[in-house]
């Protein structure tokens, strides 16, 4: 449930970053700053996860 | 002389001129409003109809999910939960909230999300969904406005 839900909002956030960039022109432009936003939400997401299963 | 078909296009990363013209003041008020009011409509007055469509179908699926989660959704009417000086944290979320537009009054006038369902084990999440929504059309307004003000595509 917590996966899906982080991944739901990474790729709802992220398609709407990606809507409004200014990094972007074209829509392959866009659509890979998109993919790179949701792996960022993702990737960083899963290692703060991580870091705080080593915390007692 | 004729370009080469290798050539570069010079112009695929410059913006025609027509789609950097701004509009007028009172339009651009209007796109503002309108952007707020309902997420992506201020693109969709603008001619962006692609980037209106995944803006508010985005927005509008965050804000569902979030209610489905169980999430609060803050009102902007009761004056317990607007002016109130305790408990900022969820003055700052009804802000937040805010930003969604005309969805969150009627939601609220409806009865929809005035509940605080603390044991639902889903419940921070859709209130924060709630809330980043707001936020994201926070964002999405002012790229209408850099849109009708001509400083962007």
């Amino acid at each position: 449930m917590h996966l899906l839900a982080m991944i739901t909002f990474a790729a709802l956030t992220s398609t709407v970053l990606a809507a409004i960039t200014n990094e972007a022109e074209t829509t392959r432009e866009r659509c890979l700053y998109g993919l790179k936003t949701f792996g960022a939400f993702v990737g960083v997401g899963l290692a703060i996860s991580w870091l705080f299963y080593f915390i007692p | 002389m004729t370009p080469t078909s290798d050539a570069p296009p010079l112009e695929s990363k410059q913006p025609s001129v027509a789609t950097l013209a701004p509009v007028s003041l009172p339009r651009q008020v209007v796109v503002c409003l309108a952007a707020w009011l309902v997420p992506g409509l201020g693109h969709g007055l603008l001619g962006r109809y692609g980037r209106a469509v995944l803006i508010g179908s985005s927005i509008y699926a965050m804000v569902g999910l979030g209610l489905l989660m169980r999430g609060h959704l803050y009102s902007p009417f009761d004056p317990d939960e607007l002016l109130a000086l305790r408990d900022v944290l969820s003055k700052v979320c009804m802000i937040g909230q805010m930003g969604i537009g005309l969805i969150q009054p009627l939601l609220r006038l409806l009865g929809v999300g005035a509940g605080f369902e603390f044991k639902a084990a889903t419940y921070e999440y859709g209130t924060y969904f709630l809330v980043v929504a707001g936020l994201l059309n926070y964002l999405v307004m002012f790229d209408a406005f850099d849109i009708a003000k001509g400083r962007k595509a």
